[in-house]
């Protein structure tokens, strides 16, 4: 690929003197061999020493190595702000991407070199030290390696190319939104908001599932990569930390399971606080603060499902039980009284501070510790729930805000 | 379905050198009624008493005979009225077709009429991928316009009050609004339209309410205005009522 200098001075600047100098024959073929001296070569001497093919070390280093320079970047297409380079940051986000095309192609003119060469070493030492004489056996593991290299290669380019990395608010203001921009991609995700939204909204009466469904709608919208983290893999995780660090009968099943639940309730609340915002504002829309309260309530609940689900897998063994029927009760009341404090964090977008630290305040001090005592903890989230109660008294007996008249007489 | 004013008196403050009224006057919800004056005249601070946004009035404001102050809940809710305001509000994050879908589940609309009024709404405004895929952050004035004004059409299950619906829109845009009002007249619910374009108001109004400084300057049918000045224009009566000193009669709307 032919860069012009300035091309050639840019991305020397972004992506170092890896695109530039050019790794060659040489250091591919020594790197070949002394893997195979180290790996492979000493299982011969040493029948106790483990033997593993070149190629493999070679992929490992190969495609760890791209994805480091993928994700290096579109660091800089992403977040310009934080190189260290002037150049970067007045660059358009068009300019950016052609540049961040040029690195990666760059960097991959200068490579391929190496990677032939150095796979090429292994096979010629393989063939001649084990006597490996079948072709196919020399050669599968090599392509392997190769295709792999290309399709990263590939994919990289092509994931600048469609503009699926988000370009910075300021170029969104200045071009519309690129994120997403392939037809086929934003009309597919277009269906799967709503149907993921319908379906969140299923399980809800019927009132309030409109606002449910907008509430998922909304998430989906702002922030898809925190909706699949909190609903995907989130789950996954605290079910792995679970069962593999935690035993079944530890209170801290529960602790953490809620401790989940409020975390990741919180990073919600600020989408959520905006479509609140603009429900008020929304002349089609009907403003009630107990309906939105019962909004939330369910959407949060729909949302922490999997973490209840996974809580009552894991800990299945001892419901059948007095003190396991108990501990449920416990969980679920902690549970209520969570939803309840993060409510409040979306009920009030104009909120001081001071506010936010009570809800903690209430949910470390009065329902945590009911986790940790048997039987009679159920009363400590049941006092969280009063408590969140009586500090919403006003939106649970309210069923209508004052409408707000601005001065406007035309 | 009739809206009654009488002597309906609001102002902002008390030192407010604008004020409202005293209106009185009817609109029956099988015409489409014009609402017409000047900047400042007090149109939407008459649409928004219409909603009961603003409450604080004198005079009695009653929807078929039953005063609003007495209702219990939202105007527009209880009584079916869509509304598209002058500024469009929509959800910045969500697309066209999404708000759509929640007015939908709001006014329980079933799935094949929602179907057909969108492939109607699509034809009549050109919509095109942005209605499907773009949140409304990034739609345009009159892409904002077309979105309230689908709101306001697939809410409004007995009466519509739209507020300068031609504002940023092109001309095929608003040929397909008077379109969609004709069809909603001759279903036998009534439109509150307020709109500067004279000759807009002049071919889909069957009567016009026109506001001269909060006052009403002259109520009727369409024919009726046109009847008092032989010979001119829509155009040429509101300058006259405007600027000059002639009389008209009033009529009953």
């Amino acid at each position: 690929m032919s860069n012009s200098p300035v091309q050639q001075h840019l991305i020397k600047q972004l992506v170092g003197p890896l695109a530039q100098k050019k790794l060659s024959w040489s250091k591919g073929g020594a790197l070949g061999v002394l893997l195979f001296a180290l790996f492979e070569f000493i299982s011969m001497i040493n029948p106790n020493a483990p033997r593993i093919p070149v190629p493999w070390l070679l992929a490992l280093t190969i495609w760890t190595g791209q994805i480091t320079i993928f994700v290096k970047t579109a660091s800089f297409l992403r977040y310009p702000r934080r190189e260290d380079f002037f150049f970067v940051m007045a660059m358009s986000s068009d300019q950016r991407k052609k540049l961040a095309r040029e690195s990666v192609s760059s960097v991959h003119d200068a490579i391929w070199p190496f990677i032939f060469c150095s796979l090429g070493a292994g096979m010629v030492l393989e063939f001649l030290v084990f006597r490996e004489h079948s072709l196919v056996n020399l050669l599968v593991l090599p392509v392997l390696v190769i295709a792999g290299a290309w399709i990263i290669f590939k994919a990289g380019t092509a994931i600048f190319n469609k503009g699926i990395i988000r370009p910075t608010v300021k170029d969104e203001r200045r071009q519309g939104n690129s994120f997403l921009n392939g037809a086929a991609i934003s009309s597919f995700y277009s269906s799967m908001v709503i149907k993921i939204s319908k379906a969140a909204g299923l399980l809800t009466p019927l009132k309030i599932r409109p606002f449910v469904i907008r509430n998922v709608m909304y998430l989906l919208r702002s922030d898809p990569l925190q909706f699949f983290l909190f609903t995907c893999t989130a789950p996954v995780l605290l079910a792995l930390f679970m069962l593999l660090l935690i035993k079944q009968s530890s209170p801290f099943m529960e602790f953490f399971t809620i401790l989940t639940v409020f975390v990741l309730n919180s990073y919600y609340s600020s989408h959520l606080q905006e479509a609140t915002v603009r429900l008020q504002q929304c002349p089609y829309y009907s403003y009630n603060p107990r309906l939105l309260l019962s909004t939330h309530l369910f959407t949060v609940a729909a949302l922490s499902l999997p973490f209840v689900f996974i809580f009552l897998v894991a800990v299945n063994v001892h419901l059948i039980s007095v003190s396991g029927l108990f501990r449920v009760m416990t969980f679920l009341f902690a549970l209520a009284a969570t939803f309840l404090i993060n409510c409040r964090a979306v009920l009030h977008p104009q909120r001081k501070d001071s506010e936010s630290g009570t809800d903690f305040l209430i949910f470390i001090f009065v329902v945590a510790p009911g986790l940790f005592i048997p039987f009679f903890g159920c009363i400590f989230p049941l006092l969280g729930v009063t408590a969140v109660t009586l500090l919403e008294w006003e939106t649970v007996v309210q069923h209508r805000l004052a409408t707000v008249a601005g001065h406007s007489s035309d | 379905m009739i809206f009654t004013l009488e002597n309906l008196l609001y102002s902002y403050s008390k030192n407010d050198r604008f004020s409202l009224g005293p209106l009185s006057l009817s609109l029956r919800s099988d015409v489409i009624t014009a609402l017409v004056g000047s900047n400042g005249s007090g149109k939407t601070t008459l649409i928004r008493v219409l909603l009961n946004e603003l409450v604080n009035y004198g005079g009695v404001y009653s929807i078929d005979s039953k005063p609003v102050s007495d209702i219990f809940g939202t105007v527009l809710y209880d009584f079916g009225i869509g509304y598209a305001p002058e500024d469009p509000l929509l959800d910045e994050q969500l697309s066209g077709y999404e708000i759509l879908c929640i007015v939908k589940e709001i006014h329980g609309i079933k799935n094949e009429i929602f179907e057909s009024c969108i492939a109607q709404y699509r034809h009549i405004f050109m919509l095109e991928s942005w209605f499907d895929t773009a949140p409304c952050k990034e739609y345009s004035q009159g892409m904002r316009r077309k979105i309230s004004l689908m709101i306001a059409f697939l809410s409004a299950s007995s009466y519509l009050i739209i507020d300068e619906p031609t504002n940023g829109l092109d001309p095929l845009s608003v040929f397909g609004i008077k379109k969609l009002l004709t069809q909603y007249k001759e279903q036998g619910k009534g439109v509150l339209v307020s709109s500067h374009m004279l000759d807009f108001v002049e071919k889909i109004a069957d009567n016009i309410i026109i506001l001269k400084k909060g006052t009403l300057a002259f109520a009727g049918t369409v024919q009726q205005l046109m009847e008092s000045w032989p010979g001119k224009s829509l155009d040429e009566i509101y300058y006259h009522l405007f600027t000059g000193s002639d009389h008209l009669k009033e009529y009953s709307v």
